[in-house]
């Protein structure tokens, strides 16, 4: 069920009220709670992939435990890749089966050579790619001594699936959410006050921001090759908008719904579009992903401890793997490849911890050089987002061409401005003033409680009477 | 835990209008029950829930026993017309609905057969485009139909209307209207201006505004809606054979109603403004079930398509096309079937 739906709306309360009335007093049980209902809402979605799920939670579960009993590094290796085994094959056969029979045949057939291969129906089972790196930060961590493993199947199997972050992250470590498991949660008043105003921040971006700038997206980048390149960066500036809104929104309610239930879940986005440089944005974008793959990735491979070739191999790896992560496409390859290729000469330079602080923090408008920063770490992504969004390479490479035409010059044609761009700028100038604190509504600083309400039913109302047509979160398919 | 509660209500003021105005709005005519479901309406309402409603409403006082099933299209036939070629006494009822398929129809007819409705003289419209589809629930609440007739759960049927009362500002839009009854442009495309009147004890539907405009100015009705009346090809396309085995079970079950009711019966294939025709496999299975003297065809290029003046717009044809083809059914005693080109 997506949490923007009636669904969701009544399936929330109920299990808040079930959560706190009913279970509280009974720990496991209240974790046993949280493993039926996340199930079930998982099992909304389509009930056969559940097997799926609590299958690879029990061989994690079962690994974990032997590897932290064992001391025996060749036993302990071997259990490890047999948990990569399993949570990768799932995910390289759910995900990528067909990807890689069609690119075999399409690279065969540069050389003449015809080959007949049957690609099969398969459907992703949605979230996979979200709760099989869950998963494996277990694994990986008590391998590495970093985590003791639990022994409470119910409390690891919450851990895995637990409903708010479920299916589109953020990608929690056991080292963070699992031990919340482990203790009584008490309800805290503020907590969860603010959880609720992250929801509705969240459901803002979503409905809002993401859903009215997708129609605009997907008009232009479906009809590129008649629109003047003026209308072509409007268009990737919509996407941008459209996979942030969505995405970052979707964090929100996820981390609000946790508050709700006295769980603090990993922050997935730091306002990246403010980002002065690539390196940068990397630290704000998809906090979850990029750091999972710099903690298990990345610095395994030897990081930026190494000599210069090694640097750019390891970032290009890591890149190119994590677009790869987002699907089975070259353009995400390709995407993924792209962002590497914008940091290596930042890692190489030393230039990729320069910005560490908050943009302009104190100050209410940045200064020249650092908007000038922003604005031009935000044409990169744009530029990079053409292959995110694009449906192959030759369409990337087209709409890209085309973006870089004269056409730059002429109005944009597809003019609707008024549907999207003042939420777009609503949405920067909240952001902008919120930049220090966790999230857009963060406004329990504010001492004027009319304010507060005031504040709230504007965001409700503009939810009411500006909606777009519901679409579904674009990380879904991921 | 108690201020948090108390903080939520509050939070959820807005949420409370929407679902209070849902209730006493009732603005899709699911809630209450209406003598005339045309009064105040304007939303474009379920014609399937309307049609049944109208007929489990009256049938206690008027006793019909005739009945035009089809979709939207049944517009182009006035009942007036129907019952001078009907038996005397008797009383004809449009059991339409939108998008009316062979499914809604024996439905319907099963309804009335397990209910000892007496089914003296039917006519079925057949549209070319949706008549042969089988889908018993569909996304729009516009295509639910009646619980009544598929044994479905009265609370399913009607959270589908609430949930498509809550969606994309849909509700902003009624709330206005009905508290000020004024047209504003933002409206346009949720909410229904046309002027589609329904008879309340013949539920026979008429498009009274259109009717009036083309009486008053028949040229600017057709100047302003150019670009709605599509170019043809003028090919005669074909539809692919639609009928397999779901239909089939429901068209013989229908057939098996007819029977036992002694039902005068005809199946009319609709003149529509594509011009497409029924594909002939399913003419001859209809044949084959029906009878041949009982399928009177007007699909494809024909008097009554090839001019545009005969329909509203690309979808709907007139009244006065109606009263030709019910002339042609019931004077004529051979099959009326326009020769195509």
């Amino acid at each position: 069920m997506l949490f923007n739906s009636f669904e969701f709306a009544l399936f929330l309360p109920v299990v808040f009220c079930l959560y706190w009335f009913v279970f509280q007093k009974n720990l496991r049980l209240q974790n046993l709670f949280i493993v039926v209902v996340s199930y079930f809402f998982y099992g909304w979605w389509d009930w056969r992939f559940l097997s799926l799920i609590i299958f690879s939670s029990t061989v994690d579960y079962i690994i974990g435990l032997n590897i932290g009993k064992t001391y025996n590094k060749q036993k302990r290796r071997i259990l490890i890749i047999i948990s990569f085994a399993v949570n990768l094959g799932f995910l390289g056969f759910f995900k990528y089966y067909n990807f890689f029979v069609d690119s075999f045949i399409s690279a065969f057939s540069l050389f003449g050579v015809h080959l007949s291969a049957r690609t099969l129906n398969i459907i992703l089972p949605v979230g996979i790619s979200f709760y099989t790196f869950q998963s494996l930060s277990y694994t990986i961590d008590i391998y590495r001594n970093k985590l003791k493993a639990t022994r409470s199947i119910i409390d690891f199997c919450a851990f895995v699936s637990f409903f708010p972050q479920l299916v589109a992250g953020p990608i929690e470590r056991a080292t963070n959410l699992l031990p919340q498991f482990y203790k009584k949660r008490e309800f805290d008043l503020e907590l969860a006050k603010d959880g609720m105003r992250q929801i509705l921040w969240g459901l803002f971006k979503k409905i809002v921001v993401a859903d009215n700038a997708a129609i605009q997206a997907n008009y232009i980048f479906s009809n590129y090759s008649t629109l003047p390149a003026s209308s072509l960066w409007m268009g990737a500036v919509y996407f941008a908008f459209q996979i942030y809104g969505d995405f970052s929104g979707y964090s929100d309610i996820a981390i609000g719904t946790a508050r709700l239930f006295g769980f603090n879940i990993m922050r997935n986005f730091a306002y990246p579009y403010f980002s002065r440089d690539m390196a940068e944005f990397w630290r704000r974008w998809h906090i979850s992903l990029s750091t999972w793959f710099r903690d298990y990735v990345y610095f395994p491979l030897g990081g930026s401890r190494t000599t210069q070739w090694k640097i750019i191999r390891n970032i290009l790896i890591v890149f190119t793997v994590s677009g790869f992560w987002h699907g089975a496409n070259w353009t995400f390859i390709a995407w993924g490849l792209l962002n590497g290729l914008y940091l290596v000469p930042l890692a190489l330079g030393k230039w990729n911890r320069k910005h560490l602080d908050i943009v302009a923090e104190n100050r209410l408008i940045p200064g020249a050089g650092d908007l000038l920063k922003i604005l031009l770490t935000f044409i990169l992504t744009l530029i990079a987002w053409v292959f995110f969004r694009s449906d192959n390479l030759t369409h990337a490479f087209e709409y890209l061409g085309r973006m870089f035409s004269a056409g730059l010059f002429i109005m944009p044609r597809h003019t609707a401005f008024l549907k999207i761009v003042p939420f777009i700028l609503i949405l920067l100038l909240v952001e902008w003033v919120q930049r220090t604190k966790q999230h857009g509504l963060e406004i329990s600083g504010i001492s004027y409680r009319p304010m507060r309400w005031a504040v709230y039913y504007s965001v409700i109302i503009t939810i009411i009477l500006f909606g777009g047509t519901q679409q579904t979160f674009i990380y879904f398919q991921f | 835990m108690r201020s948090f509660l108390k903080w939520i209500l509050i939070f959820l003021i807005p949420l409370y209008i929407v679902i209070i105005s849902y209730f006493i709005i009732d603005p899709f005519k699911v809630l209450y029950r209406y003598d005339d479901y045309s009064v105040g309406s304007f939303l474009q309402l379920n014609r399937d829930f309307v049609s049944t409603q109208t007929f489990l409403n009256k049938n206690s006082k008027y006793h019909y026993d005739s009945f035009l099933f089809g979709s939207s299209r049944t517009v182009g036939f006035r009942i007036s017309t129907w019952m001078k070629f009907l038996p005397k006494n008797s009383i004809p009822f449009s059991f339409d609905a939108s998008n009316e398929s062979v499914y809604g129809i024996e439905r319907k007819l099963n309804f009335l057969n397990e209910t000892k409705v007496p089914i003296n003289n039917v006519i079925i419209l057949i549209c070319g485009d949706v008549f042969f589809n089988t889908v018993k629930e569909g996304e729009n609440y516009l295509y639910e139909k009646h619980p009544i007739l598929t044994g479905g759960r009265q609370f399913l049927f009607q959270l589908k209307f609430f949930k498509a009362f809550l969606k994309k500002g849909f509700f902003i839009r009624v709330i206005d209207y009905d508290l000020f009854s004024v047209h504003r442009k933002y409206m346009d495309g949720y909410l229904d201006f046309r002027g589609i009147n329904f008879d309340s004890i013949n539920n026979n539907m008429y498009l009274n505004q259109a009717d009036d405009e083309i009486k008053e100015d028949s040229i600017n009705y057709y100047l302003k809606r150019q670009s709605i009346f599509y170019k043809r090809s003028n090919v005669g396309n074909i539809y692919p054979p639609k009928i397999g085995p779901d239909q089939l079970r429901l068209l013989n079950h229908i057939k098996s109603i007819f029977d036992s009711n002694f039902t005068d019966f005809k199946l009319v294939v609709s003149p529509l403004y594509n011009q497409t025709i029924i594909n002939p496999k399913d003419i001859s299975i209809l044949v084959s079930i029906f009878g041949q003297e009982n399928i009177y065809n007007f699909s494809g290029i024909n008097k009554f398509t090839d001019d545009p003046s005969n329909f509203y717009e690309s979808s709907h044809f007139r009244y006065k096309i109606g009263n030709q083809i019910l002339d042609s059914i019931y004077l004529s005693h051979k099959r009326s079937v326009i020769s195509n080109k």
